[in-house]
């Protein structure tokens, strides 16, 4: 338009406004715009509902859209699991959205496998292509990889599997989550994460579990401790944390109980010690207690040696949770990760039976779920273990894989890089991946098709840790999809469709949202709100409220010990002490999780709350150790364990047990677009083939490792290092009583 | 009269984050890279200030959220040569970014580090840009920037009470670091209304204001975390 053009045109539309103003009501003056977009007004901002993929706890978020595009997550007030709350992996939802390095149309290789070359290609070929190579290999030699274990799309893979007589599909988790679920049966009687009622207790003892970093529903514990500790009025929780490392959860503990690594379960077996002597434990709960440890549990003197903790603090800790109205003990994490990780779990989480908590207010609480997907499970069900199928990638267990197809993980960037999958790949038939990115994984895909994200899609999801009451959040397209990414269940039932009889009469539904409504019908006079409704409106209000949530406080108690505790043993690491001297404790980034927010700016530019370093991973030194070394803060180290070696930058850290050397996860990326690639290196490239006693969990805190001085390098930290401030720094500011009305004096 | 403020209880907060990225979508900040990140020229209105108190085993950790704390005698007004930066009537220290010239003389004179130098301007690499705030300006480079206690957001709920005939409600306003607060740490409101919850609050036996004895005047109120 040219200059005049504009001033004509405004002068008009100014004296149309201005004359209609004469004659109209203030609330008809706007100007008639033209839409964007079909059904988008210019200018106009709506909030709407959905759920967060962004990790495995399923918060509800609302997402506020102007113009047709998204521009802030909040969180769902509605929803309790974050009750309005959001973490900074969940905002960052956008940058995944909007992400420059985003794949928006289906790719096929053109180069050789792990290269990353791809050219882009249609739908249909695509499909017809994993159609072709499902047909083509045999049923056995398919290994299918998904994420949502308990959820409807996990489902869907377990009945395609079964379909066809492949094995069941493997679902990349965190690792320990095997062995939690393992010590909840043996401790509790559920297979299952159990519900920790943090926000009504009075004492809470965690034995490793880091529940305010990334655990198992990170926003909804930490609002939980808030409340515990401020909710109620006059009525102040504490809260104790054993852990080897300083995490985030341990800096915010009423006090720290710095355990040796790997003696979590000596240290649970010692309070229990105190208790059953000195602790008025009920006869009941001694008598519930003697079916999972029969024995004796160690002497205090022993127990406190052994745990590197004074036996007089051990002693009090276990009296005051003994004395406490309302306690209880939580434990998992890297507690749970060492080769002895089940008996410290079963050890710590036994506690409970002792305490007598077991469905009790501001104690321990079986699971609940609406469990849609139990519906649609085969019968047969099950699924392969991630070490299960590293193996038989490796061809060292059968059947071996011929056709990989991994949808929404980045398995290379999850498993131990000893478990030899990355070269594994290289000699498979057929790699299919559903990524959003070119990631780790998606680097060696034959066929890369793109996902969408949970503001493009419809999607139905419960969180995999249960909160303690049933919730289902749910997300219908909040903007217009950005490009072709599909949702992983729609891709599933167009495979099977187009796979012909037998597999297709199975999947009756013509789309993931079709399936998702019919399992709400099917159950709707058993979800609240649902008997009596009219099955359309019941649906499309759970739509416009974000989901389907069960009110009130938890209730299922579990029922108490399944089994005899297993034998208690000591922790063995991979290498020796002597070639490798100190203890790796590799931990979940608190800023980009797993890695899956690796590739966003905000996440990468938030200081860690602990280290303040930005954009980068590092390894966390005592003083002391660094000074042994000849380490300074910022310097390039090789660390190396029998398993492997990486480069990493030093940071020194006051807070660190000497000996134990902490290292975030999530970093490390061989690909994954412009701002994760090369950033930082993957402690679990450091990781063995350690597996816990009695499951097939990797033990990802079982590693040691020796260090070695590169040169000097430098980390971009927010905060000053502690070389800067020295060891005696306090708080450094002068506080003064706070008067409102006050104005600063002359 | 109004003077908006806001209380940060440091017992509930853990420092997890979760307003910081809040702060960085809301108002458009921009993210400077690793190499700028180095230089300190990160821009973070909203910081979590992590203190260290002894060294292993007897350590003690301490969170503390740090933005502007809007002072009601505000160091770094008076010396700007440009008056880009005053007291509005609200006690909101606001921030006239076309005025700015970049003297950086405010930035020097805040003893709370909170202002910040845009060095770059914005870069957002397509289709980034789609997540840009249409509410708040993206600044260029040369300016000073700080946190505005999201007037647009107080200026949003306003109008909306207006066209209502209606006084704002006390928690109407929420802050994007306030709203995306897992802890539900921070509390806006009006500290001249005393029945408002930030006003309770900052008559807490808790309740201390940062440097306070430098006569600043915040308004921003911390309450005392640990037992």
């Amino acid at each position: 338009m040219r200059r005049r053009d504009f001033f004509k045109a405004s002068t008009a539309g100014i004296s149309l406004t201005v004359l209609q103003g004469c004659e109209k009501k203030e609330e008809e003056q706007f100007i008639v715009q033209v839409p964007l977009r079909p059904g988008v007004l210019q200018g106009e901002s709506v909030w709407r509902p959905g759920v967060c993929r962004q990790c495995s706890a399923a918060c509800g978020i609302q997402v506020r859209v102007v113009d047709g595009n998204a521009k802030k997550i909040e969180g769902l007030p509605d929803n309790p699991i974050n009750q309005g709350g959001v973490c900074a992996l969940g905002q960052s939802l956008l940058q995944e959205l909007y992400n420059p390095d985003r794949i928006l149309v289906p790719q096929r290789r053109t180069g050789n496998r792990g290269e990353g070359s791809f050219e882009p290609t249609t739908w249909e070929d695509a499909l017809a292509e994993v159609v072709a190579a499902i047909g083509s290999a045999p049923v056995e030699g398919v290994a299918f990889v998904g994420a949502d274990r308990r959820g409807l799309t996990g489902a869907l893979f377990r009945r395609l599997a079964a379909a066809l007589g492949a094995p069941p599909p493997t679902f990349v988790e965190a690792p320990e989550l095997e062995v939690e679920r393992q010590a909840a049966l043996i401790s509790l009687g559920i297979d299952d994460i159990p519900y920790f009622d943090v926000r009504r207790s009075d004492y809470v003892l965690s034995i490793g579990a880091p529940i305010v970093d990334r655990w198992r529903s990170p926003v909804h514990y930490t609002r939980a401790l808030a409340e515990m500790r401020r909710g109620r009025p006059r009525r102040r929780g504490r809260f104790v944390h054993a852990e080897a490392r300083m995490s985030l959860t341990a800096a915010n503990a009423d006090e720290w109980l710095p355990v040796r690594p790997g003696t979590e379960g000596v240290l649970a077996r010692a309070l229990a010690g105190v208790l059953l002597s000195e602790g008025g434990v009920a006869v009941a709960a001694r008598e519930r207690y003697s079916r999972l440890f029969p024995d004796d549990p160690p002497s205090l003197g022993e127990a406190a040696s052994v745990c590197d903790l004074n036996p007089e603090r051990i002693r009090r800790v276990a009296l005051e949770l003994g004395a406490a109205e309302n306690r209880m003990v939580v434990s998992g994490g890297s507690a749970a990760a060492h080769s002895n990780g089940l008996f410290n779990v079963v050890a710590a989480l036994g506690l409970n039976v002792l305490l007598d908590n077991l469905g009790k207010s501001g104690g321990v609480f079986a699971p609940a779920r609406f469990d849609l997907a139990s519906g649609i499970e085969p019968p047969e069900g099950g699924q392969t273990s991630m070490a299960e199928l590293a193996a038989r990638l490796r061809g060292e267990a059968t059947p071996p894989v011929q056709l990989l197809f991994v949808a929404e993980t980045d398995l290379l960037h999850a498993l131990p890089a000893s478990w030899g999958v990355a070269d594994a790949l290289a000699s498979l038939e057929k790699v299919i991946v559903m990524s959003s990115f070119t990631d780790d994984t998606a680097l060696h895909a034959d066929l890369l098709l793109p996902l969408s994200t949970e503001l493009e899609r419809f999607d139905a999801v419960e969180p995999a840790a249960s909160i303690g009451v049933s919730v289902l959040g749910l997300s219908r397209p909040a903007i217009d999809a950005l490009g072709e990414g599909r949702h992983p269940g729609d891709v599933l039932l167009s495979v099977a469709a187009a796979l012909g009889e037998p597999v297709a009469g199975q999947f009756p539904w013509a789309s993931f949202e079709a399936l998702v409504r019919q399992r709400i019908q099917q159950e709707q006079d058993r979800l609240p709100g649902g008997p009596g409704a009219s099955a359309a409106a019941y649906y499309f209000e759970a739509l416009a409220r974000g989901g389907i949530f069960e009110d009130g406080a938890p209730q299922l108690g579990p029922p108490g010990p399944a089994g005899p505790a297993p034998a208690a043993t000591e922790a063995r690491f991979d290498g020796s002490a002597e070639d490798f001297p100190f203890q790796l404790i590799p931990y979940e980034s608190l800023k980009i999780g797993d890695g899956r927010g690796a590739n966003r700016p905000w996440l990468q530019e938030l200081p860690d709350p602990l280290s303040t370093v930005m954009w980068n991973g590092w390894a966390e030194l005592s003083p002391t150790d660094a000074e042994q070394l000849g380490v300074g803060e910022g310097d390039r180290i090789r660390v190396e364990s029998p398993a492997g070696s990486i480069e990493v930058l030093a940071l020194i850290d006051p807070a660190v047990r000497p000996g134990v050397i902490g290292m975030p996860m999530g970093h490390g990326h061989r690909a994954y677009g412009r701002y994760a690639q090369g950033r930082g290196a993957n402690p679990l490239d450091l990781v063995g083939r350690l597996q816990v006693d009695g499951t097939l969990a990797p033990a990802w805190a079982a590693s040691r490792i020796r260090i070695q001085r590169l040169g000097s390098g430098s980390l971009a930290r927010f905060g000053r290092s502690y070389t800067e401030r020295g060891a005696d720094e306090r708080i450094p500011v002068a506080w003064a009583p706070m008067s409102t009305g006050e104005e600063v004096p002359a | 009269m109004t003077r908006w403020g806001m209380a940060i209880d440091t017992d509930r907060c853990t420092g997890c984050g979760a307003c910081v990225v809040a702060c960085h979508a809301e108002n458009n900040i921009q993210t400077v890279g690793e190499e700028e990140a180095r230089n300190g020229r990160a821009m973070h209105w909203m910081r979590i200030e992590r203190h260290y108190e002894g060294v292993f085993p007897d350590v003690r950790i301490r969170f503390m959220p740090v933005l502007c704390q809007h002072c009601a005698a505000a160091p770094c007004e008076p010396v700007c040569p440009v008056y880009a930066t005053y007291r509005n009537p609200e006690g909101l220290n606001a921030m006239v970014y076309s005025r700015c010239i970049g003297t950086r003389y405010c930035a020097n004179n805040c003893p709370y580090s909170v202002r910040f130098f845009n060095w770059h301007g914005g870069e957002w690499p397509e289709p980034l840009q789609l997540q840009l705030n249409p509410d708040v300006a993206v600044r260029p480079a040369g300016v000073m920037e700080k946190c505005t206690f999201c007037v647009q957001r107080i200026q949003d709920v306003k109008g909306r009470a207006r066209s209502e005939d209606r006084p704002v409600l006390d928690g109407e306003i929420r802050t994007a670091c306030a709203q995306s607060c897992p802890a539900q740490a921070i509390v806006f409101g009006d500290l001249e209304d005393p029945t408002s919850r930030v006003a309770q609050l900052a008559r807490s036996d808790r309740a201390e204001r940062l440097l306070g004895d430098l006569g600043t005047n915040p308004s921003v109120i911390y309450l005392k975390g640990g037992e």
